[in-house]
């Protein structure tokens, strides 16, 4: 049977309100989303209130602050801090982006709502569980693959051929994107999402590689590729400025052409 | 019977000829999608927002499955179709910028943007 409401313990309640630093005078409310599945019960909305003149300037700060500061049972995942590692993706102000790389300029005023990516099952209140989108990765087997046996030095490849891979190595598997795909929140499972498929492409293009065929067989599913409908919330949401409904058209394309 | 035969006759009379314009339909339509590829082409020139790139490349895809049902069709119906050209826009990239160019100008309706005006750039 169709489920159309969220079942009772995942509605999301009003959580706990932290109490408002004394003294300060730039202060800024955060609704964060809360929930350890090992302490049982719904997920919360906890609410703080955060000194903007000592949290410094980014989304990371502020969480970091309020770790540090307020309450240290706040769980999120953190690495690089530069953009670099991808391990700070999350849901802010409604969208999927790197905590480390936003800045407050960028916000909206009034409250800002911090929940997990969407879509995925929360390991613990930032912490999604990416299980299912590495699996993914892995699928498209984001390796070189040649017949050819190994040259002594390294495999060369031309200026130019070296160019079409721009606007796809850069990927740093965040999950933005393939999180704020509706297609994939609905289609996960079959569906590989943006993610994996501009990964996907970046190996089909890639002059060195010999497995274009394989890799297109693999691709060749109504699920896997073709439910991308190019609405571009991918594009419009990742932090590093790539467009993998662009590479995803691509790949479509070199699927059309090898058939005619 | 009579009257059958006497229909059936000229019919089959007339298949070859049918045929041949429906293959000759067919590689018109190929043809139109290389003109349509060029001119899409040419609408990015000024203008290469991811949005309008990637719907830019939908719409070529688009024009790809066009050719290829096409050629599908032209196969069934027993065309010959090494005459055929797809994927081949490249042959009108000159009109199609052309075309674009006044469109910038604000000229909508060019003489350069009536594609059936528009020859096929021969290679060197």
């Amino acid at each position: 049977m169709v489920q159309l409401t969220l079942p009772k313990n995942s509605t999301v309640r009003k959580g706990k309100t932290w109490p408002k630093p004394q003294g300060a005078t730039n202060l800024r409310q955060f609704r964060i989303y809360r929930y350890n599945p090992e302490e049982g019960g719904n997920p919360r909305w906890d609410t703080y209130w955060v000194d903007m003149d000592k949290a410094g300037t980014m989304i990371l700060d502020v969480l970091l602050y309020i770790k540090n500061n307020i309450d240290p049972t706040l769980a999120f995942r953190r690495s690089c801090r530069e953009g670099v590692c991808g391990s700070c993706a999350m849901n802010i102000a409604g969208r999927n982006t790197i905590a480390c790389t936003k800045g407050f300029d960028d916000l909206p005023k009034g409250v800002i709502t911090i929940s997990p990516l969407p879509s995925q099952p929360v390991v613990r209140d930032l912490i999604p569980d990416l299980t299912n989108f590495y699996a993914q990765h892995a699928y498209v087997q984001p390796y070189l693959k040649t017949d050819t046996p190994a040259p002594e030095k390294e495999w060369k490849q031309s200026e130019a051929d070296r160019e079409e891979l721009n606007g796809l190595y850069e990927c740093i598997l965040c999950a933005s994107c393939s999180t704020s795909c509706p297609s994939y929140w609905w289609n996960g499972d079959k569906y590989l999402g943006p993610a994996a498929l501009l990964q996907a492409y970046r190996w089909l293009i890639d002059s060195r590689d010999e497995a274009t065929g394989e890799r297109l067989d693999d691709l060749e599913d109504p699920f896997k590729l073709y439910r991308c409908h190019t609405i571009m919330n991918c594009a419009q949401v990742c932090p590093k400025g790539l467009n993998p409904a662009k590479a995803i058209a691509k790949i479509k394309h070199m699927m059309v052409e090898r058939v005619s | 019977m009579k009257p059958a035969i006497f229909l059936l006759v000229p019919i089959m009379c007339a298949l070859p000829v049918v045929a041949e314009e429906r293959c000759q339909y067919l590689e018109d339509q190929v043809d139109q999608a290389n003109k349509a590829m060029a001119s899409i082409f040419a609408d990015g020139i000024t203008d290469n927002s991811a949005p309008r790139e990637t719907n830019r490349q939908i719409k070529e895809l688009n024009q790809k499955i066009k050719q290829q049902t096409a050629i599908q069709l032209a196969i069934a119906e027993g065309c010959d179709t090494s005459s055929f050209l797809p994927n081949d826009m490249g042959s009108y990239i000159t009109p199609a910028l052309e075309c674009a160019t006044e469109q910038l100008k604000g000229n909508y309706k060019a003489a350069s943007c009536e594609m059936s005006n528009w020859t096929r750039s021969e290679e060197e």
